[in-house]
């Protein structure tokens, strides 16, 4: 058999090996999507009537007396609170079973362990905990003399309590930093530690800066996460009090699946998508100059 | 200085670090313990005031009101069978299509994989919408086709972790199978499927947990009573009056224990996995 047609064979297999995945890619990703761009653009109510009325949508989206606004200021807010908070304690709980002690592997597995949870159960469960009359939080807070909060009754109060659970989803990106800090190569530290540097300057010049490119991908997972935040909506709060948790997720899911305004929801979709994808791009963008790589070869991709 | 904590950051005593962790800890069991308290602690202990730290009774009953007051038995069915189709299917097809991407050469194989890559990312707000119009279009609603289908033609992410874990073994196993006479998918079936053992765990692992939990999608999809998934079920006995907490705990607690045994025994799977996706420093 001749070199060029093994290469031709190998080209040939290599396209038919990938098929599923690109006629999936197609089917439920590119072609829904292409084809929910072209809806945004009309009113289609659950497939009746569908007229063409060019950028209604989009100006009823940014209607300062409509819904949209509102609820996108709602979601900003709740990812500026959530997403520093998941960070903060995901990397101080990775740096905690990175010590030199004994239990770090099993308390790993335990701090995990409420985030294979799925957002039903954990709904419901804050919604019992957060009980404002019997529920255990206000129970715990009553021996330090706090209380009663109206965790999820109270508007002032509720997107907070939401953010608050965010805290127990830590699982994943806690992982990523504990590979990150064990990658660090010791000698490092070995070298800081005969030139006498603290431990506090250790890690400010050592392990920070050698984990940038973990904080630079839990922060995009965890701000893409955070902006689509649904299912504890749904369970917990419905949007409320006073639609104090109507958050911009929420708006589209009720848009989509209980007005059935398809033309309307794909334009908000397509809104959020843009939203989160010019964010994304400024972190990276940024990246360029907090995030440090050793080498070409600690680069993700 | 001793030298046993050298890559450490801060010094604390250890007996210091110790009461950390045993506190952090019990911070984050608290809720998954106190779901399994409440479930076996019977219907009386629900709403009491202060409510028991510890359990001081133990009763079933809550169990009893869960599966025979509401459907949970057809709910934890209907969820063994899309996630068992789920977890065999996408596995599967997955590990073949990041074998193309890990062992072939073909033009446009890089641009290929990184939309594979990005379509990780894509928000599911944004897919979520189309595909409801496409699914809905096609009659799929009130089935579990569209809970199903999707994952057949391979998941993203796991293409991912069986490409980076395919790219560290040797090519010349490809080889010598080829000199034997094997053609590719006999390659891949007789020689590279017996190695890819850890990013088949993880991906079972992960798929379990993913499928299992899957929540919203049933939601939007499912609505006829005997199509309901466990999570599904387990939101329907919400009501804004007499709703039963003590069936909704031991319901609860049945569909946290799953994941939590999946979890804690094959978790190294899970941890894993981070190790040969390349993402470990």
């Amino acid at each position: 058999m001749s070199r060029y047609s093994i290469q031709a064979q190998e080209k040939v297999a290599g396209y038919l090996l990938i098929l599923p995945w690109f006629l999936g890619f197609l089917f439920f990703y590119s072609g829904p999507m292409l084809f929910s761009f072209v809806i945004s653009f009309c009113n289609w109510d659950y497939f009746k009537d569908l007229t063409f009325i060019g950028l209604d949508n989009y100006f009823k989206i940014f209607d300062p007396t409509g819904h949209a606004i509102p609820a996108m200021g709602r979601t900003l807010k709740f990812v500026i609170l959530e997403v520093p908070l998941q960070l903060c304690v995901s990397l101080a709980a990775a740096i905690l079973l990175t010590r030199k002690i004994s239990g770090t592997r099993v308390s790993r597995t335990l701090i995990y362990l409420p985030a294979v949870m799925s957002g039903a159960v954990g709904g419901l469960i804050w919604r019992y905990m957060f009980n404002t009359q019997t529920g255990l939080f206000n129970y715990l807070l009553s021996f330090v003399g706090v209380g009663p909060i109206a965790w999820i009754e109270n508007p002032d109060i509720a997107l907070y309590s939401i953010v608050l659970t965010g805290i127990w989803a830590i699982g994943q990106p806690m992982i990523l930093f504990i590979a990150a800090i064990q990658g660090v190569p010791k000698t490092y530290y070995e070298v800081a530690e005969v030139d006498g540097a603290s431990k506090l300057r250790r890690f400010w010049h050592i392990t920070l800066p050698m984990i940038t490119p973990a904080i630079l991908i839990n922060t995009i997972i965890i701000l893409i996460q955070q902006f689509q935040m649904l299912a504890p909506i749904i369970v917990i709060t419905s949007g409320g009090p006073a639609k104090a948790t109507y958050l911009y997720s929420y708006l589209e899911y009720e848009s989509a699946f209980k007005f059935l305004k398809m033309g309307y929801a794909s334009a908000l979709s397509w809104f959020m998508f843009v939203v989160i994808l010019i964010i994304t791009l400024i972190i990276m963008k940024s990246s360029k100059k907090w995030v440090f790589y050793q080498s070409e070869k600690g680069k993700m991709l | 200085m001793s030298l046993n904590n050298r890559y450490d950051g801060f010094s604390w005593s250890k007996g210091f670090l110790y009461i950390l962790l045993i506190v952090t800890v019990v911070f984050f069991l608290l809720p998954v313990y106190w779901v399994f308290i409440k479930a076996i602690n019977g219907p009386i202990a629900i709403f009491k005031y202060p409510p028991d730290l510890f359990p001081k009774r133990f009763s079933l009953e809550n169990f009893r009101n869960g599966f025979q007051n509401y459907d949970t038995m057809l709910g934890f069915f209907n969820t063994l069978k899309v996630v068992g189709i789920n977890m065999a299917g996408t596995a599967i097809v997955s590990a073949i299509v990041a074998y193309g991407f890990a062992r072939m050469d073909f033009p446009g194989r890089n641009v290929l994989f990184i939309i594979v890559i990005a379509s990780i990312l894509i928000p599911w707000d944004v897919k979520v919408i189309p595909q409801f119009m496409e699914f809905s279009y096609l009659g799929w609603t009130n089935t579990f086709l569209p809970l199903i289908v999707p994952m057949m033609f391979g998941f993203p992410f796991y293409i991912f972790v069986f490409r980076q874990f395919i790219i560290q073994i040797p090519y010349e196993l490809d080889e010598a199978g080829i000199i034997d006479g094997c053609n590719r998918l006999g390659v891949f079936f007789r020689i590279l499927l017996p190695l890819l053992k850890p990013p088949i765990m993880t991906v079972l692992v992960y798929e379990f947990v993913r499928s299992w939990n899957d929540f919203l999608d049933p939601l939007i999809y499912l609505s006829k009573m005997s199509k309901y998934t466990l999570s599904l079920s387990l939101f329907y006995m919400i009501t804004p009056f007499q709703m039963d907490w003590g069936a909704v705990m031991a319901v609860s607690a049945l569909a946290v224990l799953f994941p939590v045994l999946v979890f804690f025994f094959l978790q190294k799977y899970l941890f894993g996995g981070l190790s040969f996706s390349g993402l470990k420093g």
